[in-house]
């Protein structure tokens, strides 16, 4: 980030962060507990130009991230083609899973009779933390493909408290679902992600198709 | 007798201030007799007239117009301009092709009335010179042309006909010497024509206030109607109080003959647009104006009004000016004229300032700038009512153009504090950007098309920044005028900031390769400040950051956090924001220069 006052204010405050990013990987292959791989790509979507600018500024002043013992190079940013979605029903595919529990922190799969129950608060959340008021109207959420995907991640918080070597699991679905509702709200979803834990690389989605 | 000529509403003071100009006029020349010197003096509130003076004004009226728009004058001065051109050997045709048709043209208008002048051998003369060897010869015939036009009696003719349809068509109908039958009148016999109108009507009506107010039976009233029966007005009014008693006529005049504009004058006419066309309508489309069932006169006024009204053309400052952008414009004659709270001698002298200041063709923002600066050091009450008013009319198509300009507290600050500072505009932009600036009407239209002229003929200008520039600095002003160096200075980085990414782009503008062609660096600009621009106009904000961002990400550049003034418009607003980026984008002058400007 590019700014510091801005950083603060985003990070300092228990509100959601308007954006989501999804981590394509090159060509990887385990080795224990490490990952090789060829390159990475990441997708950051926010409807947000202000946090954009600054994530934009941040990575021009910043050529190499170290992480650990490892070391990133920036190589290009490049801006994706955004689609403008003017109709109510949407088919969305998730380019990082999909992540939704319900009050107990259980994972809710999408063959869950309240799977759909569970999104619209979701998205009710996500739309009200970001413009103030939340669904124009409930969303009607079909899952047509879906793949389980367990993700297992640590980090600094959790290794304090539960000691090292332990790690999360969090149970998300890669899906592919269609998803019907105002289309301002289907537009900013699309922008903003769905899913829990939208800023630790869940719940980016694309459109695939649309259906008028 | 002595009356007061109150000002009132804006055509009324034009009419009194053109009333004084003429009688000055008239005094300096020794039309109007000295020893009627004192007949129109200055009060705050507006003229005193001594009635006496009256049949000296119609002779005093004609001279001063003919004077003022000289045919020979102005024909004189654009031979001289085009004399000068053609001087210059490269541009000797076109100069040598508008001599030759400003001569014929007035040429065949000298021959028509005055058929005995040598102008067949003038056009001879003038047909045989071709080339710029010719040039002594050509200087001898404008000459000769000069001295001919320069005749009292062509100048007169020429002169009259001119400001007739030109002037004098745009303020009043068919009234009168201006009636289509009367062309073939000469000056003597407009003279009369006035004098029968318009002085000997305001006599009568003057004497018959006085007869009536001093009357003690009706018999007095009636027998003052009958001995003057050939007047129009008294005759019908003798016919309908024939048969009424004094205190009965009374009552009727204060209801149905009293004049709108003088009031305690007798109203026998009616305004309408045969009497002031810009504004007035006739008398059978007046259904706004009828109460009471006065249809025949609904909006009585005295002959006195329609005296002082057609003084008006004579109080105006007349000028043509230019409307729309490009190749849509057209010129129009305007006149204009400069309203506020002020005592009657200091809006004369306001009017005489801009109608020499319209002469010389300054730009409407210095003439603002300058009538300002002299208010400014009074109460802000007085600036607070300045306002400028001009019109088109045009009697035929019954069309007016009539254009309010008020000039409130912050512009008359705008205009005091950055003086000339819009001269960098181009002109027509200029003109467009303070009149709208006058109007309370957001000048960011006007920054748009010249945004858009510079694309579309690749001009690189300073102009379109500075407009941005001066349009933030009034709404800062207008805001209540603080931290206005932020403002520039903000508004400056955005410009840079465009200049940059052009220089960027240039640099990286990759070599044309055989096999794949890609757009050369300039073209990409243009294409891109399109793009901007559009959205910019259209408010669309989101589709101009993306392009934004897009664009310093191919440029490999950050982008300045003022660009998100777009979104929440802290401190600068959207267009301001877009505008100054462009501007900056397509400029590619000289550094040294601009810095300069920018002070």
């Amino acid at each position: 980030m590019s700014d510091e006052q801005y950083c603060e204010r985003l990070y300092k405050s228990a509100s959601m962060k308007p954006f989501a990013f999804s981590v394509y990987l090159k060509n990887f292959h385990f080795v224990d507990q490490e990952v090789y791989l060829e390159g990475m790509t990441m997708t950051v979507s926010s409807p947000d130009h202000e946090f954009l600018l600054h994530l934009y500024n941040g990575l021009q002043q910043k050529r190499a991230f170290s992480y650990k013992q490892y070391q990133l190079v920036k190589e290009k940013i490049r801006m994706l083609p955004e689609k403008t979605i003017t109709d109510s029903t949407v088919v969305f595919r998730t380019l990082s899973p999909m992540l939704v529990e319900d009050k107990n922190q259980k994972p809710v799969s999408p063959d869950a009779p309240d799977y759909e129950e569970h999104v619209n608060h979701l998205a009710d959340l996500i739309l009200r933390q970001y413009r103030g008021n939340g669904l124009l109207s409930p969303l009607i959420v079909r899952p047509l493909r879906w793949r389980k995907v367990v993700v297992k991640e640590t980090n600094h918080e959790f290794e304090a408290t539960h000691g090292g070597g332990n790690v999360l699991y969090f149970t998300a679905y890669q899906t592919f679902f269609s998803l019907t509702g105002h289309p301002s709200d289907l537009q900013l979803l699309y922008q903003l992600g769905l899913s829990k834990r939208r800023n630790q690389g869940f719940g980016l989605l694309e459109v695939e198709e649309v259906r008028g | 007798m002595k009356i007061e000529l109150r000002m009132g509403e804006w055509m009324v003071t034009m009419g009194l201030v053109g009333l004084y100009r003429v009688f000055e006029y008239g005094l300096r020349k020794g039309i109007i007799d000295p020893q009627h010197r004192q007949s129109v003096s200055i009060h705050p509130q507006g003229l005193e007239l001594e009635t006496e003076v009256l049949p000296q004004l119609p002779r005093a009226y004609f001279l001063y117009l003919i004077d003022e728009y000289s045919v020979a004058k102005r024909d004189g001065e654009r031979l001289r301009h085009y004399l000068g051109q053609a001087k210059k050997e490269n541009s000797f045709s076109t100069a040598l092709s508008s001599i030759k048709k400003t001569i014929t043209d007035a040429g065949k208008k000298i021959q028509k009335y005055f058929p005995d002048e040598p102008v067949e051998q003038l056009f001879e003369t003038l047909k045989s010179v071709k080339k710029p060897e010719q040039l002594e010869q050509l200087e001898q015939c404008i000459a000769e042309f000069q001295q001919l036009l320069s005749k009292e009696a062509i100048n007169e003719k020429l002169t009259l006909n001119y400001f007739k349809a030109a002037v004098l068509k745009s303020f009043f109908g068919q009234v009168s010497f201006l009636n289509v039958s009367n062309n073939n009148l000469d000056l003597e016999g407009h003279i009369e024509r006035f004098q029968a109108d318009y002085i000997i009507p305001v006599q009568y009506d003057l004497q018959f206030e006085h007869v009536f107010r001093s009357a003690s039976t009706e018999n007095e009233v009636l027998h003052f109607l009958d001995e003057h029966a050939e007047y129009g007005p008294f005759k019908a009014l003798k016919r309908a109080w024939r048969k009424k008693k004094l205190p009965q006529m009374r009552e009727e005049m204060s209801a149905l003959y009293e004049c709108m504009l003088f009031s305690g004058h007798v109203a026998f006419y009616n305004f309408e647009e045969m009497i002031f066309s810009p504004i007035g309508v006739s008398t059978s489309n007046a259904f706004n104006f009828n109460w009471n069932l006065q249809d025949k006169q609904p909006k009585p006024i005295s002959s006195l009004a329609k005296l002082v009204l057609f003084f008006a053309p004579a109080g105006a400052a007349i000028y043509l000016k230019k409307e729309g952008f490009q190749e849509q414009n057209e010129y129009r004659m305007y006149a204009g004229f400069v309203q506020s709270d002020a005592a009657f001698s200091e809006i004369l002298q306001k009017n005489n300032h801009l109608k020499q200041m319209k002469q010389q063709k300054d730009p409407f923002d210095r003439i603002v700038s300058k009538l300002v600066q002299s208010v400014t050091k009074e109460a802000n009450y007085v600036v607070d009512h300045l306002f400028f008013l001009e019109f088109s009319s045009d009697y035929d198509s019954k069309k007016t153009h009539l254009h309010y300009y008020h000039l409130p507290l912050y512009l008359a600050r705008y205009f005091v504090e950055y003086p000339g500072k819009l001269d960098y505009v181009h002109y027509d932009y200029r003109e467009q950007f303070i009149q709208d600036v006058l109007r309370g009407v957001d000048p960011a239209r006007v920054i748009y098309q010249y945004l858009r002229d510079c694309i579309e003929n690749g001009r690189s200008h300073i102009g379109p920044y500075i407009a941005v520039r001066e349009r933030s600095r009034i709404i800062q002003l207008k805001r209540g005028g603080k931290e206005m160096e932020k403002t520039d200075k903000r508004v400056y980085a955005l410009y840079r900031c465009g200049q940059e990414i052009r220089k960027a782009l240039e640099q990286a503008g990759s070599p044309k390769t055989a096999d794949h062609y890609s757009a050369s660096p300039s073209k990409k600009i243009i294409a891109i400040a399109y793009r901007l621009l559009n959205a910019a106009k259209a408010g669309d904000r989101k589709s101009f950051l993306d392009t934004l961002f897009r664009l310093h990400m191919s440029a490999d550049q950050p982008i300045s956090p003022l660009f998100l003034n777009a979104l929440h418009e802290r401190d600068l607003d959207f267009p301001a924001v877009a505008n100054a980026f462009i501007a900056g984008l397509l400029s590619q002058g000289g550094q040294g220069e601009q810095e300069e400007v920018v002070s």
